[in-house]
């Protein structure tokens, strides 16, 4: 799943895009700047969130599980892909079927 | 009041009746329901599978099912370790609502691991017992020591909140009862308790039938009052400098979230 180039489709679609991962604002800061990501990459060290959104290790390790979730403009979640496996992640086409249709 | 609640909750924590008494009675302090009692929740046999399921929203922050019945085991355990009596599930969770208000009020920054770990050394050499029997104690009701060390860490983050309010002068009785006037809790009625965590991740796919009666169909875990799943609302640091809030008023747009499985 490429996010980086999809962002500028869901943005398209009227969608923004943000990514959590269980790190410190510093490790990943690193990441972006090594893959070149603009969207915000949110640092959740204590997994308060991950674990707010029920996808913190899941998998037993220690990580946030491979998840994505639509959350509509009246903050719902739309529809949403656990991972049952590392690396579990829906298609960007997967996603954008997904979208709510936005009128731009 | 004010000095003495901060006084009596650093005592317990701090001198090591935490293991002993301290942390059972911490519990029970944050266990403490001055609203109305809750309808306690009635056993259903089916256990819910979906990890989604929620067992409390307090304000705009969700419980979730897994993170009750973990924390509820986990208790049980220390409770054991240290002669207390166990607390019941509905109090766990009013204790675990109760927190949730400290840390949204007071946001204290979590623990390090040393400390986490020197917590729970400590808990260890006051119960008397090694790590290995903690560990296969943990083990018999379907928990890692990670669950332990979540706990604990919850607990230190907590007892900072608390402290942090006492110092500007709050008296946390008080505001404690204030702040669940204020807040609208909500709680599912009808989940079960499991006497060991099974976790459904780890369970295999529908092939083999689960020992637990699979005859009636899972409950929804949705009664009728649950409002649509609302996304939990977070403020969270961008890696790249700047804060991320979603929140009621924050969102103009769908937004797509994504959750990475990276550590660091």
């Amino acid at each position: 799943m490429e996010l980086q180039q999809a962002e500028g489709t869901f943005r398209q679609r009227g969608a923004n895009l943000a990514a959590v991962a269980v790190a410190s604002a510093s490790a990943l800061e690193s990441w972006c700047q090594a893959g070149g990501i603009t969207y915000p990459m949110l640092a959740d060290p204590d997994h308060q969130v991950a674990e707010a959104y029920a996808v913190y290790n899941l998998l037993d390790d220690g990580a946030a599980t491979p998840a994505v979730f639509i959350i509509d403009a009246e903050r719902r979640i739309t529809w949403q892909h656990v991972g049952s496996t590392a690396n579990d992640y829906p298609s960007v086409e997967t996603i954008l079927a997904h979208l709510p249709s936005t009128p731009e | 009041m004010t000095l003495n609640q901060s006084k009596r909750m650093w005592i317990m924590l701090d001198i090591g009746i935490v293991a002993a008494v301290g942390l059972g009675l911490l519990m029970l302090w944050l266990a403490r329901d001055p609203l109305p009692p809750q309808p306690t929740p009635t056993p259903v046999p089916p256990t819910p599978t979906q990890e989604s399921v929620v067992a409390a929203r307090v304000g705009e922050t969700t419980i979730t099912y897994t993170a009750w019945v973990k924390a509820f085991l986990v208790d049980r355990v220390m409770s054991e370790f240290a002669g207390q009596p166990p607390p019941s599930a509905e109090e766990t969770l009013q204790r675990m609502i109760n927190e949730t208000l400290v840390r949204r009020a007071s946001s204290p920054p979590p623990p390090d691991a040393a400390t986490v770990e020197a917590k729970i050394a400590e808990l260890e050499a006051t119960w008397g017992v090694g790590e290995e029997a903690v560990v296969d104690r943990l083990a018999a009701v379907g928990l890692s020591r990670e669950a332990l060390e979540r706990a604990v860490r919850r607990l230190l983050r907590v007892q900072s909140g608390m402290n942090a309010l006492s110092q500007q002068g709050v008296n946390v009785d008080q505001w404690l009862q204030e702040e669940r006037q204020a807040t609208t809790i909500w709680i599912a009625e009808g989940l079960p308790v499991p006497e060991v965590w099974v976790d459904p991740a780890a369970q295999p796919p529908s092939s083999t039938a689960p020992p637990a009666p699979t005859a009636t169909p899972a409950p929804t875990a949705t009664p009728t009052e649950e409002p649509a799943a609302l996304a939990p609302a977070f403020t969270l640091q961008r890696a790249r400098g700047g804060t991320f809030t979603l929140d009621a008023q924050s969102l103009e747009r769908p937004l797509v979230l994504v959750f990475f499985q990276r550590r660091g």
